[in-house]
């Protein structure tokens, strides 16, 4: 058997072993292996012959809502020898702006719909345009350049860029390889699995790398993708509906919506029979939020897993013990084979034998991304080296995540060492968004808290502006997910004795 | 009562125009954290619990749904339900 080098060869695989079955599905919409396939072939082509004279390896701006046709978008971008770049399109402006200039050079793809979407946010240039791509490639799947260009990636050669939060105001482009997707996929499978037979609903966002587990681990098994519209997540009565009605067996979200699930006791109207397997990542799991999950399922599959898109999906995972009674914490487990992970305190090695003494979390192995796109500076920052008894000449990324071990030699996360937070499952720079404010303008001082228990993100700040005046001029900042919860406007920020803003005292008094 | 509500909605999501939109859930204008930081201010300010079957499009999908929906729960509070 030929070795698969990148997720396109169990993409051709599932082409000719179960080209029928179904691949890929959202609502009333589906699409088979060989439909996504050929679909995906063809675009590619397209967008290969639209983008000349670019020979590859060029961005691809994929300016989509999750759909069908944006996994069309990520297997045609691949096949056209260019690597893809997921685009939130509630990206404000200005945020844009900054991916773009990271970028530099790039192809916008976008469908027709969400096109005036791109304009509104102020974009000029060109784009392509999925829908007329894919028709004026009608009937090309079969060209031997796709197959050319397919045989030409090399697992260096880079799959995708994601743009998380910055904290100087920047959006950083984590950069993956192919190689890491496929250890990725390897690890998960080995470890995890899934079954020809499950049906993933897909929570995650396409621009989120907690995606890459729905997208590649059910092309990896032949598994159905069954994307659950984001519109759901809002009503949890409508969610359990959905995943009743299509049957869906695997979930991978993150703990906030369990969580919403959880809040209004909404399995007691309805616990679809289907489901089979939940796993959450991203951020803390709420203990009581899981023992309601597993009084109504209390046999079946509980994995937590845990990794920044640094290190491409995740790095290890724990199989919950559905007969223990977990009072603290749930352990994020022990990383995947052939990933390394370290605790560091201090410059120093913490021992697995040192039950509880915290330490930064560093990984390191073939999972590391490529570093941030264009940004030299923080790629060093961030992927330093490992230390020499461990490795020779590799780097590490150190996470800025604080954990210990238990004493079954499980890691147990225990926080951020600096400004990051979880909120909404997404990871966010408060720094950012205090940038942003000096961006508004007409303050004089800010700062942003997290208040953990309700995962709210309060701004407090001196200044002109009225608190919705504040928070409207702040939206053409911020993406959605970063916009604070709650502007305070105040007459002064508490200061350390060094003149410093005592940030810690606010996070007390919003956290007592 | 309705200038109340209006008041917290206003307080909760400032950009939102809740006098006029006759339709904040179809046409995309409160997302999840909108709504949830809503059911949010709503179980502050009244001391009432929400349960599955009150959070759905229909129930938030303009002012006068929501109201309704204030006076259900209160109803259902007062009855100690």
């Amino acid at each position: 058997m030929r070795r698969k080098v990148s997720v396109l060869d169990y993409l051709e695989e599932n082409y000719i072993n179960i080209p029928d079955k179904t691949a890929v599905s959202c609502e009333d919409e589906r699409m088979s292996w060989s439909e996504l396939r050929n679909a995906s072939r063809e675009l590619g082509k397209g967008i290969r012959e639209s983008a000349e004279p670019c020979a590859g390896k060029t961005p691809v701006i994929i300016f989509m809502e999750k759909s069908v046709k944006h996994v069309v978008s990520i297997y045609g971008t691949l096949y056209s020898g260019n690597f893809y770049v997921p685009m939130d399109i509630s990206t404000p402006a200005e945020r844009l702006k900054s991916i773009l200039d990271t970028l530099k050079d790039y192809i916008i793809l976008t469908g027709r719909e969400e096109s005036g979407i791109l304009e509104k946010a102020g974009y000029t240039g060109d784009y392509l345009v999925y829908e007329d791509l894919l028709k004026n490639n009608f009937g090309t799947s079969g060209s031997p350049e796709t197959d050319a260009v397919m045989n030409g990636i090399i697992d260096t050669d880079l799959m995708y860029i994601i743009f998380t939060s910055g904290s100087t105001g920047n959006p950083k482009g984590v950069a993956i390889r192919h190689g890491s997707v496929m250890d990725y996929i390897a690890s998960f499978m080995d470890e995890v699995g899934m079954s020809p037979d499950d049906v993933c609903g897909n929570q995650a966002p396409f621009y989120a790398d907690m995606s890459l587990r729905d997208l590649f681990m059910t092309l990896a098994s032949g598994a159905e993708l069954c994307i659950i519209p984001t519109k759901y997540f809002t009503f949890p009565l409508n969610l359990l509906k959905y995943i009743d009605a299509k049957k869906i067996s695997y979930c991978m979200w993150v703990p906030t919506v369990y969580g919403i699930v959880a809040r209004f006791k909404a399995l007691s109207k309805l616990r679809p029979a289907s489901l089979k397997r939940l796993c959450f990542s991203g951020e803390t799991m709420q203990i009581p939020v899981f023992n309601y999950w597993k009084e109504f399922y209390p046999d079946i599959e509980y994995w937590q897993f845990y990794g920044p898109s640094e290190i491409t999906g995740s790095c290890c995972c724990y199989k919950v013990d559905n007969s223990r009674d977990y009072d603290g914490v749930i352990p994020i487990g022990r990383p995947y084979r052939n990933t390394g992970m370290l605790l560091m305190d201090e410059g120093e090695i913490v021992k697995i034998s040192d039950t509880g003494h915290k330490g930064e979390i560093c990984v390191y192995g073939t999972c590391l991304a490529a570093g941030y796109y264009n940004n030299p500076e923080k790629t060093k920052e961030s992927f330093t080296s490992l230390p020499s008894e461990i490795g020779y000449d590799e780097k590490m990324y150190r996470t800025g995540d604080l954990a210990y071990y238990d004493e079954e030699g499980n890691i147990v996360f225990s926080g951020r060492s600096d400004y990051q937070v979880k909120h909404m499952g997404r990871r966010v720079e408060l720094g950012e968004i205090e940038s942003a404010v000096e961006s508004v303008g007409k303050t004089d001082a800010c700062c942003c808290v997290h208040n953990k228990l309700k995962d709210d993100i309060i701004l407090y700040y001196i200044g002109d502006l009225l608190p919705g005046e504040m928070l409207k001029a702040l939206g053409q900042f911020l993406p959605p997910h970063m916009m604070p919860t709650n502007a305070k406007k105040v007459d002064h920020l508490p200061q350390l004795p060094n003149g410093k803003l005592d940030r810690k005292s606010l996070e007390e008094q919003e956290n007592s | 009562m309705r200038d109340e509500i209006l008041e917290i909605l206003k307080n909760v999501c400032p950009t939102v125009d809740f006098e006029n939109e006759k339709a904040l859930i179809d046409d995309g204008l409160l997302d999840s954290h909108a709504v949830l930081s809503i059911i949010g201010a709503f179980m502050d300010t009244y001391d009432v619990e929400f349960e599955a079957d009150d959070i759905l499009p229909e129930t938030l999908n303009n002012l006068d749904s929501i109201c309704d929906l204030v006076k259900t729960l209160l109803d259902r509070k007062a009855a100690g339900k």
